[in-house]
C-alpha cells in the first residue's frame, strides 16, 4: 500500500512540525543571501502536495518539480495545487540528472522506507548535480520493524522474528558500516540509538561525495527524529563554497534550538492531541515549561495522562504544532 | 683511502628495463608504438580526432595530402616493423629528447597521445633486444642501430646511443611523406611465443580497431601485415520509447564527451564503458571498479550486458588526462576523472534501474529478458559517431500496453503438487498452470 493510502499527509502532526521548522529555518537562511523564493523546489509530493502547498505559501517559491513513480498520472495531475508545478512521474533517479545544473534548488526527498541502495544512489546523485547554495533534505524510516521488513528475500524467507532481528545489523553494516565508521551492533539498533546510526552514517556518505565537488562543502543543518506512526530521520542542510560558514552564521540559524550540527538527532515528535488537550497545554505554557525545567515528571495539575518527552516537545513546537478541524466543502 | 663522505646512489640499467617492462602487456608495447606514430602526425598535421566524433571529420582531404597518413606494422616471429608517414623524428630531437627516460613535451599545443616519456623505450624493452630506426623530416635524416644487449653490457655510467650512417641502414622508406621505420629483431623469446598465436594476432586487430577507431573514422590508414583495418565500435539503440543521454562537458582544460544508454538486440557482447583519450581507447567494455562497478555502481552482473557507456576525454594538456601511464587503464585519483565518474555513474543510474527492472523475467527455458528483447524490437543502431553528434537525454517511455510481468518460480513437494491438481479436476495438468492457478486464487479471494 502506497504510504498516501494509510494517512492524509496532513493529519501527522511530527511532520506538519518538521515542514514548519524548515519554513523557519529557511526563512532566516534567506535573509543572509540564501535568496529560497528563488529556488526550485523538488520533492516527492505524493497526492496531497503538502510540502509544495506550504513551501509556496510560506516561502514563495514557484519553481516545483514534483517526482510520482505509482501509476497514478491523472490523479497526480488532478490533485497539483498549482500550474506551476511540473509534474514527472519517472523515478528520482530519472530526474535528477535533469535538473538545471545553473539553478539553486531546494530538495526534499521524503522516503517512506528505510535505507537502502537506492536512497544512498539518490543521495550521491543529488549531491553531484546541485548548484551552490542548494539545501538538501533526506527523510528515511528509522524503525527496526521496517529495517526487518526490508530483509531480502530469498534471505528473509523461513526467518523468525528474532532471526530476522539479527539479521538487520549485519545488513546494515554492509549497506552503511563504511560510512558510519565502525561496526553496528544489534544493540545500536535500539530504538532511541538508531537514528543516531543513521544521521551519522548518512552525514558521513554526503561528506564523502561532496570531496569530488571542488571547492564545496556540506554544512549540517537539520538533524530530526519524529515519530508518527513509523520513526523517521531527516538529515539536511546547505551545499555551499567551503568559506560560507560566516554568511550561515550571520543569519541567525544556530541560535534555533532545533538545529544542530551534530550528529545526535534532535527529537522533534509531538504528541496527537485532542483540541482541548491542545488548548489546555497552551494556556498553561509559561507554567508548564517552568514545571519541566526543574522536574521529569508531568505536573500533578496535568488534567490528561502523556508521556514527558512529547509534552516537552509540544511546549517547543507549540507555535508549529497544526490545528484540524473537520472542513465541510 | 679516506672513508667517503655521500652515500652513492644511481639507478642501473637492468633494474630500469625490468622496472618499465613490468607492468605492460606485449599488445600494450605494440600500441605504444603506434601512439609514438600518430603522436607525430596529430602534432605535424594539427589532427584533433576527436572533431570525428562531432561532425564529418577527414583531415586528409581537407589538408590535400598526397597520400593517406598511414601506421604500416608488420608482425612475424623473428621481427616486428612500423612504418609510418606521420613526419618523422629531427635529429635534434632525437639528440635530445627521444631516447631520454622521462622527458614528456611540455605545454603541447595538439591533443597528443605522448604523455609520459616512456613508451617507445619501454616498447622496444619488451619487444626485443635489437633496435633499427630510420626517420626523416622534411629537413633531415637520421639512423640508428642500438644493440641492447651491447648496451647493457657497457656497464651503467655510459647510456648514451650512437647514431649509425644511413647508407649503412638495411631500412627503406615505402611512402612519399617524410616518417619514420622501426624495425625490432632478436625479439624476446616471450614476445615469439604469442606473435606465433593466432588468437594474439586477431585480438591484437581487433585492439586497433577499437583502440584508433577515432583515428581510423578521421582518415587515418592503419594497416597489419598487409591488410587495412577497419574502425570497429559498438553501437546504441534508440526508438520512440528508449533514448541514450549525450552530453558535453568541460572539466578543468579537459574536454568530455559522454554517451550513455543500451545496445541494440544482435549485439551479443557484454558491454560496458569505453573510455577514449585524446581519441585513444584506454579502457574497452570495462566491468570493472575502475568504470565504478562494485563501488558506486552495482557489481557488473549479466543483466546489464547491454548497457554501454562511451567516454572521451580530450585536451592539450595530456598531463591532464586520466590515462594510466600504459596507456591502458585510468587514473583513479586525476581530480578529472573523479568528477567524470561522478556524471558516469548519474547517468548510468537511471539505465541500470531499467535493466534491473527485466531481470525477473530471467528463466533457463524462456528467452532471457523478454522484455527487453520486445523493447528492443523496434527501433535504430546509431553509431558512437551519430550519437555524439546532437545532444541528448536519456528517456523511458515505455508503451502503455508493453506488459509488465515478472516471472515467479519455487519448489513443492511432488506428491502435495499432485493433490492439487486432482483438486483442480485435472492430474494431467502442467506445474506451471498449477502455479498460475494457485497464484489466481489468493488474488481473487484474498485482494481487495
Amino acid at each position: 500500500m502506497a504510504s498516501y493510502e494509510k494517512i492524509d499527509y496532513l493529519l501527522r502532526p511530527s511532520k506538519q512540525v518538521e515542514r514548519k521548522l524548515f519554513i523557519e529555518t529557511l526563512q532566516k537562511l534567506a535573509k543572509a543571501g540564501y535568496y529560497i523564493h528563488d529556488y526550485t523546489y523538488f520533492g516527492l509530493g505524493s497526492i496531497y502536495y503538502a510540502d509544495f502547498i506550504l513551501f509556496h505559501k510560506y516561502l514563495h517559491i514557484d519553481s516545483m518539480i514534483c517526482a510520482e513513480i505509482d501509476l497514478i498520472p491523472k490523479r497526480m495531475e488532478f490533485n497539483k495545487p498549482y500550474e506551476f508545478i511540473q509534474l514527472m512521474m519517472e523515478p528520482v533517479s530519472q530526474v535528477i540528472p535533469k535538473l538545471d545544473r545553473g539553478k539553486k534548488h531546494l530538495v526534499w526527498l521524503d522516503y517512506d522506507f528505510s535505507i537502502h541502495e537506492g536512497i544512498l544512489s539518490d543521495i550521491r546523485s543529488c549531491i553531484h548535480v546541485l548548484a551552490p547554495g542548494s539545501i538538501i533534505l533526506f527523510t528515511v524510516v528509522s524503525d527496526m520493524r521496517s529495517l526487518m521488513n526490508s530483509i531480502d528475500p530469498p534471505e528473509a524467507i523461513g526467518l523468525t522474528e528474532e532471526q530476522k532481528k539479527e539479521r538487520v545489523a549485519p545488513v546494515l553494516n554492509e549497506l552503511i558500516g563504511i560510512h558510519y565508521g565502525e561496526e553496528i551492533k544489534t544493540k545500536d539498533l535500539a530504538t532511541n540509538r538508531l537514528p543516531k546510526v543513521i544521521a551519522k552514517s548518512l552525514r558521513n556518505f554526503i561528506n564523502s561525495c561532496i570531496v569530488t565537488r571542488e571547492g564545496l562543502k556540506f554544512f549540517q543543518v537539520f538533524n530530526f527524529r519524529y515519530r508518527d506512526n513509523l520513526q523517521m530521520l531527516t538529515i539536511g542542510g546547505v551545499i555551499d563554497y567551503g568559506d560560507s560558514e560566516g554568511k550561515l552564521e550571520q543569519s541567525g540559524i544556530y541560535n534555533l534550538g532545533f538545529v544542530t550540527q551534530e550528529e545526535e538527532p534532535i527529537q522533534i515528535s509531538v504528541p496527537p492531541l485532542t483540541i482541548r488537550e491542545k488548548i489546555w497545554l497552551e494556556k498553561n505554557l509559561v507554567q508548564l515549561e517552568g514545571h519541566l525545567a526543574d522536574n521529569c515528571t508531568l505536573p500533578e495539575s496535568m488534567p490528561f495522562e502523556s508521556e514527558v518527552q512529547p509534552i516537552k516537545n509540544f511546549v517547543k513546537y507549540y507555535r508549529h504544532y497544526p490545528s484540524y478541524y473537520e472542513t465541510l466543502v | 683511502m679516506s672513508p667517503a663522505d655521500k652515500a652513492e646512489s644511481f639507478v642501473t640499467k637492468s633494474f630500469l628495463i625490468d622496472i618499465i617492462t613490468r607492468d605492460i602487456g606485449i599488445m600494450d608495447a605494440i600500441l605504444e608504438l603506434v601512439d609514438n606514430s600518430l603522436d607525430r602526425a596529430v602534432e605535424v598535421y594539427k589532427i584533433d580526432v576527436t572533431r570525428s566524433l562531432t561532425e564529418e571529420y577527414n583531415f586528409t582531404g581537407d589538408l590535400r595530402l598526397p597520400q593517406p597518413i598511414t601506421v604500416n606494422i608488420h608482425v612475424s616471429n623473428n621481427e616486428f616493423t612500423i612504418e609510418d608517414n606521420c613526419g618523422g623524428i629531427t635529429r635534434v630531437d632525437l639528440e635530445h629528447e627521444v631516447f631520454i627516460f622521462g622527458f614528456p613535451k611540455e605545454g603541447s599545443e595538439y591533443t597528443g597521445l605522448s604523455a609520459f616519456g616512456i613508451g617507445m623505450k619501454r616498447a622496444f624493452f619488451k619487444l626485443g633486444r635489437m633496435v633499427e630506426l630510420r626517420t626523416r623530416t622534411g629537413q633531415d635524416e637520421t639512423a640508428i642501430t642500438w644493440d641492447i644487449e651491447e648496451w647493457m653490457n657497457r656497464g651503467d655510467e655510459d647510456w648514451d646511443i650512437p647514431f649509425s650512417m644511413i647508407e649503412d641502414s638495411r631500412l627503406h622508406f615505402n611512402y612519399e611523406l617524410p616518417g619514420t621505420i622501426i624495425r625490432i629483431g632478436n625479439l624476446n623469446s616471450s614476445v615469439k611465443t604469442r606473435f606465433d598465436q593466432t588468437e594474439f594476432m586477431s585480438t591484437l586487430k581487433n585492439r586497433l580497431r577499437t583502440s584508433y577507431a577515432l583515428f581510423l573514422k578521421s582518415g587515418i590508414k592503419i594497416m597489419l601485415n598487409g591488410e587495412e583495418l577497419t574502425h570497429s565500435l559498438p553501437s546504441f539503440f534508440t526508438s520512440d520509447e528508449i533514448n541514450y543521454t549525450s552530453k558535453y562537458s568541460r572539466e578543468k582544460d579537459v574536454d568530455i564527451r559522454m554517451i550513455v544508454g543500451i545496445t541494440p538486440i544482435d549485439d551479443r557482447m557484454p558491454r560496458g564503458w569505453y573510455v577514449f583519450c585524446n581519441g585513444r581507447m584506454v579502457l574497452e567494455g570495462d566491468k570493472t571498479h575502475l568504470t565504478g562497478w562494485g563501488t558506486i555502481l552495482p557489481m557488473f552482473h549479466p543483466k546489464f550486458n547491454h548497457f554501454l557507456g562511451f567516454v572521451s576525454f580530450s585536451s592539450f594538456n595530456v598531463k591532464a588526462l586520466p590515462w594510466s601511464s600504459t596507456k591502458w587503464g585510468v587514473e583513479l585519483d586525476s581530480p578529472v576523472y573523479m568528477a567524470a565518474l561522478e556524471e558516469m555513474r548519474l547517468q548510468a543510474v537511471p539505465i541500470l534501474n531499467i535493466l534491473d527492472r527485466w531481470k525477473d523475467i530471467r528463466d533457463d527455458d524462456e528467452p532471457a529478458v523478454t522484455a527487453l528483447r520486445e523493447l528492443l524490437k523496434e527501433g535504430q543502431t546509431v553509431s558512437v559517431f551519430a550519437s555524439a553528434r546532437v545532444e541528448s537525454r536519456f528517456a523511458y517511455k515505455p508503451k502503455k500496453d508493453r506488459p509488465d510481468v515478472v516471472r515467479i518460480s519455487f519448489v513443492k513437494d511432488r506428491e502435495l503438487v499432485q493433490r492439487v491438481k486432482e483438486a483442480l479436476g485435472n492430474p494431467r495438468m502442467n506445474n506451471s498452470t498449477v502455479g498460475g492457478m494457485v497464484f489466481d486464487y489468493y488474488v481473487e479471494s484474498e485482494m481487495d
